[in-house]
């Protein structure tokens, strides 16, 4: 027995099945999605009351504004709003 | 600058304009003049062109077809780029690079959470989202391009920590619960995996898509049969044949396109 006989690498496969199709796209389209990130940021930026509804509740105060959830756009937004 | 085609039409232009300006037999300066206002439409028309290009968002701009990338929209493969020519390609603004580079670690983001850590679907689809847009908003920090994967694998795992130190202040979970998850030995083999899945990425196309959708993906001898357009009484021999040519590939052998009559 090797360390990679068949039933190993078989295995090793077997064990990275392909992730949702639809995280997938979603994450590729990161760059797409840059120029609504960038708007809501800059707004935080610029209104400290509004920066603070999205940390305490980031969906909650994305839908008051009428912001559709887009779990690209939420994934974005906590990456640079948690930033150090 | 590549002097293409416009280049030829704006330069014919001007000599044009100079060879009727000399036909009508005018005077010295007013060939001069009508040559220097094609001149000038001319580096008008390339201003506006420089213009239009400066105004393209800054960041991940489409470079155009990449020959070398054209394999991205291939499920499940990997093009023939370095992680660390990907990155660089990435941090140049290359949008197909930035999708590939998603595409070639999916797999190994999505199974360190639902695998390792055991996260619920929800919260696996909120760690593997915040991992590549964190991965997309630092990529200039990453100081070693080739290091981009165990970068990743470090940032899944502490989101994924974060995620179940947060769930377990509104529900109590046993410290042996938490110290179960993200099993190193579970890591370890993830990280295996993707060596192997590498490995894969540049073996012949049909060998990668038969181990891949019969082990990876758990589709029957039939339906591999029916997608790839071969008998599935020939799918049981495919396989052990490809996974001894990725044996000999891992041990350290390369491996070869395959035999004629494989496909």
């Amino acid at each position: 027995m090797t360390a990679y006989d068949e039933e190993r690498l078989a295995k090793l496969i077997r064990a990275l099945p392909p992730a949702p199709t639809g995280w997938v796209r979603a994450a590729q389209e990161l760059p797409f999605a840059r120029g609504e990130i960038d708007e809501i940021v800059g707004r935080a930026e610029a209104d400290a009351a509004f920066r603070k509804r999205l940390i305490a509740d980031l969906e909650g105060a994305l839908a008051a504004e009428g912001y559709e959830r887009d779990p690209v756009v939420l994934a974005a937004l906590r990456a640079r709003l948690t930033a150090p | 600058m590549i002097l293409g085609p416009r280049f030829l039409i704006e330069a014919g232009f001007i000599v044009a304009v100079a060879v009727v300006a000399g036909i009508e037999s005018v005077g010295t300066w007013a060939i001069i003049g009508l040559v220097a206002g094609a001149w000038l439409i001319v580096a008008l028309v390339e201003l506006a062109v420089w213009l239009s290009h400066a105004r393209k968002p800054r960041g991940l701009t489409p470079q155009g077809s990449d020959p070398s990338l054209s394999r991205r929209h291939n499920p499940g493969m990997a093009s023939t780029l370095s992680d660390s020519q990907l990155v660089a390609r990435c941090r140049a603004g290359d949008q197909q690079a930035w999708a590939e580079l998603v595409e070639r670690f999916s797999r190994y983001v999505y199974a360190i959470a639902v695998q390792a850590f055991r996260l619920s679907d929800a919260d696996a689809e909120d760690v593997f989202q915040e991992v590549f847009a964190r991965a997309y908003q630092h990529l200039d920090k990453l100081r070693d391009d080739a290091a981009v994967r165990p970068w990743l694998a470090q940032l899944t795992r502490r989101l994924c920590i974060d995620r179940l130190r947060a769930a377990s202040r509104e529900r109590p979970v046993a410290e042996e619960e938490l110290a179960a998850t993200g099993g190193e030995e579970t890591l370890a083999l993830l990280d295996e995996a993707l060596t192997v899945r590498e490995a894969l990425a540049a073996a012949p196309e049909h060998c990668r898509e038969v181990l891949d959708r019969f082990f990876a993906r758990d589709e029957s001898y039939k339906t591999i049969g029916d997608a790839l357009d071969l008998p599935s009484g020939t799918i049981a021999s495919r396989i052990s044949r490809f996974l001894a040519r990725l044996r000999e590939h891992m041990e350290g052998r390369k491996m070869d396109a395959g035999p004629s009559g494989d496909r």
